[in-house]
């Protein structure tokens, strides 16, 4: 990968578009109203036949004149997530990058500053995502980091879960995080090469990330004290029965292959507690507002520290 | 000793890869998968998995179908031709 000169204190936020535009700006909004932090927007567009290009060209106008600078990046056909995060991430200027997909809306105004105190706190910290929260009040919990069971199964560690579970407000490493909302330092994603092609056009390449970060001795941190709107599964189109099946095989295959040396010697959720549970979400059109907090929420400490 | 269907291997290989609360014999198996007994793409993940481990055979991607999941009996039908084809 290409490692450029960075701007120390910017962060470079990096979303992907690919269709939705009913999300895309519902949520890209939402951002210009997060908190003074000198941060740039990098949007990579996925082939969108939608509008979105063009409704993303007035928004460059609007964030611009709002003091946010904002970089657009056309791809004729889907490149795939990896591809163009990665094009995304060369593009931004930021020492430090936030990948966030377009399915995630502002809740907390100071997250920028938030993740970047957990990052600048320690330097073995690579990766820090928020506490991501269903857009539907009461706005339960959609993802607070992410375990993986010793044979590899995923869980969302809180999914549905009351937002205020004092088991989900304790800032942890944790195993992966989701590519809905990640801060990650920029050396330490050039360092581990990025998002893996091979996991294009989507599907496990996040968690495949974070265990190449995990597997060069960095740790990935989940923070409560940031908390973000996440409307699950949208950012990518699937069958409506069972949403990118065969690519969750293929790419979930290739996962635990490369990667079960080191969990299956973790200390990861047990296999039953990975059952992935249908839940009600929520559409769009329920959703008819998405407050904004804008004090840090409390966070616990783990016991015995 | 006669050899345990096929269909009843995978009964079983579904009630303990899914964490399914039903005895293995109360799958149906012209039932859907998928409305009967809540198969998501996560847990067909994990049902490829576990073909692997109790047939040992594996999947290319050029024959992977959804169809093949749908229920016990067409998942039989698929593992007996994978079987079969070596």
């Amino acid at each position: 990968m290409r490692t450029h000169a960075t701007g120390s204190g910017l962060v470079s936020v990096v979303t992907l578009t690919h269709n939705k535009l009913e999300h895309t700006r519902r949520c890209l909004p939402s951002l210009l109203g997060t908190a003074a932090e000198p941060w740039e927007l990098v949007v990579v567009d996925n082939g969108s036949t939608d509008g979105t290009p063009a409704w993303l060209a007035g928004f460059k106008r609007t964030a611009e004149g709002a003091g946010v600078a904002v970089k657009l990046i056309r791809n004729d056909r889907n490149a795939g997530c990896s591809t163009a995060r990665n094009r995304g991430a060369a593009a931004g200027a930021g020492a430090r990058l936030v990948f966030l997909d377009n399915d995630v809306a502002l809740r907390s105004r100071r997250w920028l500053a938030a993740l970047g105190a957990t990052l600048a706190a320690d330097r073995a910290v690579a990766a820090v995502g928020p506490k991501l929260v269903y857009p539907l009040a009461p706005h339960a919990i959609q993802c607070a980091g992410v375990g993986i069971s010793r044979s590899g199964r995923v869980l969302f560690r809180g999914r549905g879960e009351p937002r205020d579970t004092p088991a989900f407000n304790v800032k942890r490493d944790v195993q992966c995080l989701i590519s809905a909302c990640v801060m990650v330092r920029r050396d330490a994603f050039e360092e581990a090469g990025g998002f893996d092609e091979a996991f294009n056009p989507v599907e496990y390449e996040d968690f495949d990330l974070c265990y190449r970060i995990r597997s060069r001795g960095h740790r990935i941190v989940y923070d409560p004290s940031v908390e973000m709107y996440h409307f699950e599964s949208v950012t990518t189109a699937g069958t409506p029965a069972l949403p990118n099946t065969g690519l969750i095989i293929r790419h979930g295959l290739l996962f635990k292959q490369r990667w079960r040396h080191m969990f299956a010697n973790e200390d990861g959720p047990a296999d039953e507690e990975t059952r992935w549970r249908r839940r009600r979400t929520g559409e769009l059109a329920e959703v008819t507002e998405l407050p904004v907090i804008d004090t840090a929420r409390h966070v616990g400490v783990p016991a015995g520290e | 000793m006669a050899e345990e269907r096929i269909e009843d291997r995978l009964k079983r290989l579904i009630v303990r890869r899914l964490f399914l609360k039903i005895a293995p014999e109360a799958i149906g198996e012209h039932v859907s998968l998928i409305d009967g007994y809540g198969v998501d793409s996560v847990s067909l993940l994990e049902l490829v998995v576990g073909l692997e481990e109790e047939f040992g055979m594996s999947i290319p991607d050029e024959e992977f179908s959804l169809k093949h999941f749908e229920t016990v009996s067409a998942l039989a039908a698929f593992v007996r031709v994978r079987l079969a084809a070596g």
